[in-house]
């Protein structure tokens, strides 16, 4: 009669083969417990690997630009402070010229004032000139100064060389200053003394006061946006409007160095009355209106410092949902590895059991 | 006479149960040993006046089981060199948290560069780009060394498998005479077919088999593809090996009896370590290979420097091929690029030219603060460029994407072939269950017939003894 026929090795390679492979599982279990991950995170995730590879990439690329964001806001809060200190200074000297001040009380507000300016522009952060354009390393206003006036010496070089020029006598020739018509003098303070500050292309500013470059530092602020996050003392000529038809509304520091090195320079003390009433106006109208484009400055980089803080916030709840994809891709419930565990524990003990008893069960314990 | 003729009979069933005994312990002998089948002694009545004897002796065998076990066999060994090759690719990836992936570094170069133009005056900045751009290529160099490894220890797999399907072939040779002899000279050749049983096995473990048995328990053995591996004498199995193979270098093929059964051949073989072997050697690492290499020449591409003034042609920047075979932007796999990929000199002995170029110069003032050259590098990383389709990638895409698209190709082959190797593996456990299951020995079943031809021999002793004094006391009659 034909019955079922089992080998002895059959019988014995069944649970040898499936304690084997219980022990490997219950590896990977206890593994995927204590660190709360996929034991082989390649096997588990398959092709969503690029996936999860990616989204962390693109989290350490927020990160860097949220860290990178904060030194340019620190470099936008300088050039802010030091806007407002100079805006402030504009407008209490627009309201000395025109509280009829005595000479020598006006030149020693506008010498303080010049060099007030000149320290202002020549801030830094860390070792970096804020107003200076990509010139970073260097000074945007250049010296020596020169003390009595508060302007750089080159400059005063030139203003008194343009004195000259127009009234045929030095500035030191303090008999004939007292000759100088108003007209004269107005002429004088709208062609080549204004020359030497907004002309065309900044020829002269550039020889006699500033090192800056027009082009001002752009800044990567997130994934997809670059905003300019400084201004220079130098402005950017491409800007400049028909010089024979409009007045420049960008020359605002060049302006307020104008109405500053105008008292401070000039010899106010020895003009007469009608001549000294007109260069106080002249001096209070270009005060006044560099004062205001200076003021303007700080709006362009006040919209700067809106966008990173927007750009910030952006980002850091793109980096929350991706953390949340990645913790969803590459972790295991770790309660639920724990049970895994003890199962397979249980298994493994059962198969144990087994085996011992299985390999009692022979005839051979019964002939003797 | 009767007596006498009781007398050789009783002597015949004392023989057969000696001979039965021999082949019980023969049984009990095998009963571990795999592919040892439990031989069956048949015993027939003899002639009149001859007893029994034993007419043969026969094994449990179940053909259709073994050559599905066969099948199992190759088909799981092949699967299972793959699976184990793809781990060791898997290793130039690892955890996602260790932010190792070429996808990560590459990121941390673009990010060093992000932090560099914030503060373009720092010089610091501007080395710790330079050091993520070396960790960079160190990784990408690193990687083409691991899978020309992984490529070369599978030629080595090769060439040990020709050598011990040689020996195997000419140990079944020796095998197959012993039992064509003894079926032709009508002896036990049970302990031989077993032999041989198990050396085709071993063999399916190497090479995908068919076995043909043919007249007198010949068998001839074939490939799964056809090729003649045994047909009277055993057939040569050559493999040349080539060291070192470099990539986009084809690996020599496997010949048995002179016919390529590697290397896209026409016979080429599907099942056994060889086909595993091959696979990986010709196909999975030399893909991925290119995939790197791929990765190496749109980084070249990422980082090249453009003329401003729009005239000359680009020119590679912080990275560039150093064996001078690749200049940017042209599209196509360079075979070793990730080997050759490095940073440019210039740069690494002075970080600002990154800022202000090499080839070109953007910022010949050299002012600090200058920081466009580098803000166009970001967008060139992170803009779109195409890709060679042959390297079985994206087509095209950004840099990064394409890297992690890379990884995402080699998980899911592993995925793919562990999931493949779990179903092969356990046809193949089933298989060999059920087959020693029929053919093996049950050591019970073996000491219950001992039990059994203990009584038989006592029986036929007691005969002997019976008749014997019968004798006796007809002799003292006389």
């Amino acid at each position: 009669m034909k019955t079922t026929f089992v080998s002895s090795s059959g019988l014995y390679e069944a649970l040898r083969s499936s304690v084997l492979k219980i022990q490997t599982k219950l590896v990977d279990a206890q593994k995927e417990t204590v660190t709360g991950r996929h034991a082989d995170m390649g096997l588990a995730l398959g092709y969503q690997m690029g996936t999860t590879v990616t989204l962390r990439q693109q989290t350490a690329r927020l990160t860097a630009i949220t860290d990178a964001n904060a030194a340019v806001s620190t470099r936008l809060s300088g050039s802010q402070a030091a806007l407002t200190s100079m805006t402030e200074d504009g407008n209490n000297y627009v309201k000395s010229l025109i509280s009829s001040p005595s000479p020598s009380v006006i030149k020693a507000i506008a010498r303080n004032g010049a060099a007030a300016l000149t320290n202002s522009l020549n801030s830094t952060t860390g070792s970096q000139y804020l107003f200076a354009g990509v010139n970073t390393d260097v000074a945007p206003i250049k010296g020596p100064f020169d003390a009595s006036t508060g302007v750089p010496s080159a400059a005063k070089t030139s203003i008194e060389a343009a004195f000259q020029t127009h009234f045929g006598f030095p500035v030191t020739d303090t008999a004939q200053a007292a000759n100088i018509t108003a007209d004269d003098m107005n002429s004088f303070l709208t062609n080549e003394y204004r020359n030497l500050f907004i002309d065309h292309n900044n020829v002269n500013w550039s020889a006699d006061w500033s090192d800056a470059t027009a082009e001002t530092v752009q800044s990567r602020i997130s994934t997809n946006e670059t905003v300019q996050t400084s201004v220079s003392a130098m402005s950017d000529p491409n800007a400049d409007p028909d010089p024979s038809v409009a007045e420049p509304t960008h020359k605002g520091f060049q302006r307020m160095a104008e109405a500053y090195a105008m008292i401070s320079t000039l010899p106010v003390e020895y003009l007469n009355s009608n001549t000294f009433a007109k260069v106080l106006q002249v001096a209070s109208e270009v005060a006044g209106k560099a004062t205001a484009q200076v003021s303007n400055l700080q709006s362009t980089l006040g919209n700067s410092q809106e966008r990173i803080t927007n750009a910030n916030s952006r980002m850091a709840i793109q980096q929350d949902i991706m953390n949340k994809s990645i913790t969803n891709m590459e972790t295991v419930n770790q309660f639920e590895a724990a049970t895994r565990a003890n199962e397979l524990m249980n298994q493994l003990n059962t198969a144990y059991a087994l085996t011992a008893k299985i390999q009692n069960l022979s005839i051979l314990n019964y002939i003797s | 006479m009767s007596l006498t003729t009781a007398l050789n009979i009783a002597r015949s069933g004392l023989a057969v149960s000696s001979s039965r005994a021999e082949i019980v312990s023969r049984n009990v002998a095998n009963a571990s040993t795999p592919f040892a089948s439990h031989k069956i002694a048949n015993v027939v009545t003899g002639p009149t006046g001859s007893g029994v004897r034993i007419a043969s002796i026969t094994r449990a065998s179940d053909l259709p089981l073994y050559d599905k076990l066969i099948e199992a066999t190759s088909s799981a060994a092949a699967q299972k060199v793959v699976v184990d090759g793809l781990a060791e690719l898997d290793a130039t990836v690892g955890d996602p948290e260790n932010d190792q992936t070429l996808t990560a570094l590459a990121g941390k170069l673009a990010d060093a560069i992000q932090t560099y133009s914030s503060s373009p005056e720092n010089d610091s900045a501007g080395r710790t780009a330079i050091a993520a751009a070396s960790q960079l290529v160190a990784a990408l160099n690193s990687t083409q060394t691991n899978i020309q490894g992984i490529r070369d220890n599978a030629d080595q797999g090769l060439s040990g498998a020709a050598d011990e399907l040689n020996s195997l072939l000419s140990q079944f040779s020796e095998v197959n005479k012993r039992v064509m002899n003894a079926t032709t000279a009508k002896q036990d050749a049970t302990d031989a077919l077993d032999q041989r049983d198990k050396l085709v096995s071993d063999i399916s473990n190497l090479v995908g088999v068919k076995p043909v048995i043919r007249a007198n328990n010949d068998m001839a053995l074939y490939t799964d593809s056809g090729v003649t591996m045994f047909d009277t004498t055993a057939r040569s199995v050559s493999f040349s090996r080539t060291p070192g193979l470099a990539p986009g270098q084809q690996g020599s093929a496997f010949y048995i009896d002179g016919v390529p059964v590697t290397n896209q051949g026409t016979m080429q073989i599907s099942g056994g370590a060889i086909a595993g072997y091959a696979k990986i050697r010709d196909e999975l690492a030399p893909t991925y290979q290119s995939q790197i290499d791929e990765i190496a020449r749109g980084l070249i591409v990422s980082y090249e420097e453009k003329d401003p003034a729009g005239v000359g042609a680009p020119a590679a920047g912080l990275l560039y091929d150093s064996s001078g075979t690749y200049t940017p932007p042209t599209v196509g796999v360079v075979p070793g690029l990730a080997g050759s990929i490095a940073i440019n000199t210039t740069m690494e002995a002075t970080p600002s030219r990154l800022r202000d170029g090499v080839a070109y110069n953007y910022n010949p003032s050299g002012y600090e603060g200058y920081s466009g050259h580098l803000n166009d590098l970001i967008d060139q990383v992170y803009a779109t460029q195409p890709f060679d389709p042959a390297a079985g990638g994206a087509s095209s895409g950004a840099i990064l994407s394409y890297a992690s698209g890379s990884v995402s190709w080699l998980e899911q082959q592993r995925t793919a072939a562990s999931n493949d190797y779990d179903y092969k593996n356990t046809l193949y456990e089933r298989a060999f269950d059920a087959f020693t299951k029929e053919t093996g020995v049950n050591i019970d079943d073996e000491m219950t017939t001992m039990l059994e031809l203990e009584r038989a021999y006592q029986a036929s002793a007691k005969v002997i003894s019976t008749v014997d004094a019968m004798f006796g006391a007809l002799l003292q009659a006389v």
